[in-house]
């Protein structure tokens, strides 16, 4: 096998012990890697168990194009059962750990068990051991990143958790280079429920190359490629922050708890307003078009932003300053706290103060009242912040009289950065990806603003089904980064070239989409299983995008209607090969060549034929 | 008068972020004759918006409307 190392580190904590797991071909051809794999695992090994006990496994898993050179290649896979949405969860992480996990002989890490004491894992070229982290529990992500690097060198791959995941916060995230994150369905919290505060990669060993001279020859025109792209230069200069200026004149910027599509002061907050306070520019390994813009923030530390945290700590939340913005997003990279549940929730509370549902919260725009929330949520230090710890989901149950009509999630994973009320595509990209509300695996609304826009249309879901299949499927699977692809225009075909040559797999695309719908199938059959059952209703949006029109802005007066939306999720369920509640059929799961899956979860749930 | 908005790299090629267009009526696309290097974008990576509204190339526009043109993104 090339492309690929053949092998899988299980590490048990309880018992510091570690055994490789050599997978056949057949394993590779079928999952390919990251998100693949790490389905495929849980599956397996992941049944029934409490997210936050010993038994959940914790995966990191690369693909066969993972820490290879190529366009942006430098991301891994973080994946486990979400204690935020009790489902699969998982994020794609860019970092010097997931060069460094294949360098070191392995195209996955699976921890499972609990550390008896507060620990690290150190994994270096096919060996692992398990280390004391006594003086680096309580520690913020930067100041244990910073420790690790002085012990083990500047260049090796260090993930670590921060305080918001040791105190059981659900949407922690796993944090690298002081700025990369990734696992917002509480990965982070997984791996702190361990005892676990870093894994420390170093490795020296590149994974084999089927046909070497034609891989380097590829990508040495990829990367040519990519500078060549007419928007190359001005991505350079702003990366996703023009994303607010997009958002802001499509009515989709998500505002004051994503009650409207428009916000008075985003061009205060926008790309052009950033590109005049830029320092410099961070970004993944192996990126020729790294997207972190770094300002000085109002603390004057250096601070780095994109859209995502923006808009949900800036104009969802009222606050108009980008320095303050992203001091509140540097906070909470340092607590370990995922930016965008972190802003969705605390405008789920200033909103539930507005309507007398919660007193002492913060005001719109009130950033020193929200700055001091952040650090109450991570540190327990407050009823109100041990309510918003949990989630949106738990925290409008818990606040009850009607406050679930303001919470804006998905399976209890928090809306990211598109508000919806006049995007019923984007509505049905939340409702039905993989992890709860993520735009990560489709971003349909740039193609469904050029359409008929408020339409609910077949075509949409179609749409949307290619949009998974690539960016949910190709990307989480190889494991690239999708941003040259969607921003740039990088062709699909380099990848696949990459994939051949890497492995020698001569395959056209149609296999790589077959893989993706594979992975989808394998991943709602998680869900059923781990739910016992399965109900459309699931698979639903947010109510305020149907109940609340937006009440600013050209849409004003907009609002998604059910019926439209029922019908696209019926459309939805019937091109995927899934029943009326949304539960993959027998002749689907069969056809996939997951038999095993459809007679394992036909004991749980009644499966359509 | 007509306003009209260039976002993202389409004001690169424009040469401005925004500009005002004298012209009573007429369709986008005749705004866009004023900036050939935008009308050499495909067709389907150009966005274009009157008021804020989802329009096209061929929408109408008259005096005093506000155009946003601009390229399709990937949102992160």
């Amino acid at each position: 096998m090339k492309g690929w190392t053949g092998k899988i580190l299980f590490y048990d904590l309880s018992k510091a012990r570690f055994k490789v797991w050599e997978y056949g071909g057949d394993f590779a051809e079928k999952y390919v890697g990251g998100r693949g794999f790490a389905a495929r695992i849980l599956w397996e090994r992941a049944v029934g168990v409490d997210p936050l006990s010993p038994a959940n496994p914790l995966v990191f898993a690369a693909g066969p194009l993972t820490g290879l050179p190529g366009p942006s290649t430098g991301k891994f896979v973080v994946a486990a059962k979400s204690p935020l949405t009790g489902g699969y969860g998982d994020g794609n992480l860019g970092s010097l750990a997931a060069v460094h996990l294949r360098w070191s002989g392995f195209d996955a890490l699976v921890v499972e068990g609990k550390a008896r004491k507060p620990s690290y894992l150190y994994v270096e070229n096919g060996k692992a051991e398990l280390l004391d982290a006594e003086d680096l529990w309580g520690l913020d992500t930067f100041a244990a990143e910073r420790k690790l690097k002085e012990r083990h060198g500047k260049n090796s791959g260090i993930l670590v958790v921060g305080p918001a995941a040791e105190r059981g916060v659900l949407y922690s995230t796993i944090i690298s280079q002081e700025g990369r994150a990734g696992g917002r369905p509480g990965i982070g919290t997984v791996m702190a429920s361990k005892n676990l505060k870093a894994v420390v990669f170093k490795g020296t060993k590149q994974p084999e190359i089927h046909d070497k001279q034609r891989y380097s020859r590829l990508v040495a025109e990829a990367y040519r490629d990519i500078e060549a792209k007419p928007n190359y230069e001005f991505w350079i200069r702003q990366g996703t922050m023009a994303a607010i200026q997009w958002s802001q004149a499509n009515s989709v910027l998500p505002t004051y708890n994503f009650s409207e599509g428009v916000f008075d002061h985003a061009d205060k907050i926008s790309g052009d307003a950033m590109e005049k306070i830029k320092v410099e520019r961070r970004g993944c390994p192996l990126c020729n078009m790294q997207c972190g813009n770094v300002i000085h923030d109002s603390d004057k530390m250096l601070a780095e932003l994109d859209y995502e945290n923006v808009a949900l700590l800036g104009s969802n939340l009222g606050i108009g300053d980008l320095r303050v913005v992203a001091a509140l997003n540097r906070i909470a990279d340092m607590l370990g706290l995922d930016t965008i549940s972190l802003g969705n929730t605390i405008g789920f509370a200033i909103e539930a103060g507005e309507k007398g549902l919660l007193k002492d919260v913060p005001e719109w725009g009130d950033s020193k009242a929200v700055r001091e929330l952040i650090e109450d949520i991570a540190y327990g230090r407050t009823e109100l912040g041990k309510m918003l710890a949990r989630g949106v989901k738990r925290a409008a149950k818990a606040v009850g009289n009607g406050a679930e009509k303001i919470a804006v999630h998905v399976k209890g994973l928090e809306v990211t950065g598109y508000d919806c009320h006049a995007a019923p595509a984007m509505a049905l990209a939340y409702g039905t990806s993989p992890i709860g509300a993520h735009h990560k695996d489709a971003w349909i609304i740039s193609w469904e603003v050029q359409t008929e826009r408020l339409g609910y249309t077949r075509e949409k879901v179609e749409k949307l089904i290619w949009m998974q299949r690539i960016r949910g499927g190709v990307f989480e699977t190889l494991v690239a980064c999708r941003l040259p692809w969607v921003e740039l225009g990088f062709s699909l075909d380099w990848y696949l070239k990459l994939f051949r040559a890497a492995t020698g797999f001569s395959v056209t695309m149609d296999y790589l989409y077959e893989v993706a719908d594979r992975v989808y199938a394998l991943i709602r059959s998680y869900w059923v299983r781990e739910y016992g059952g399965w109900s459309r209703k699931m698979d639903r949006p947010p109510a305020k995008w149907f109940e609340q029109p937006l009440t600013k802005g050209p849409y004003k007066g907009a609002k998604l209607s059910w019926d439209g939306y029922e019908k696209m999720l019926s459309w939805y369920y019937n091109m995927r090969g899934w029943d009326e509640r949304g539960v993959p059929r027998i002749s689907t799961l069969r056809k996939l060549g997951l038999e095993d899956v459809a007679e394992e979860l036909s004991k749980h749930v009644p499966l359509s034929e | 008068m007509i306003e009209i908005e260039f976002l993202g790299y389409f004001a690169d090629l424009a040469g401005c972020k925004k500009a005002t267009i004298k012209m009573r009526k007429g369709k986008v696309k005749d705004l866009l004759e004023f900036f050939p290097k935008i009308l050499e974008v495909p067709r389907e990576n150009i966005i274009v918006l009157v008021n804020g509204i989802a329009a096209k190339l061929e929408t109408s526009v008259r005096e005093g409307d506000k155009v946003a043109v601009m390229p399709p993104i990937g949102g992160g």
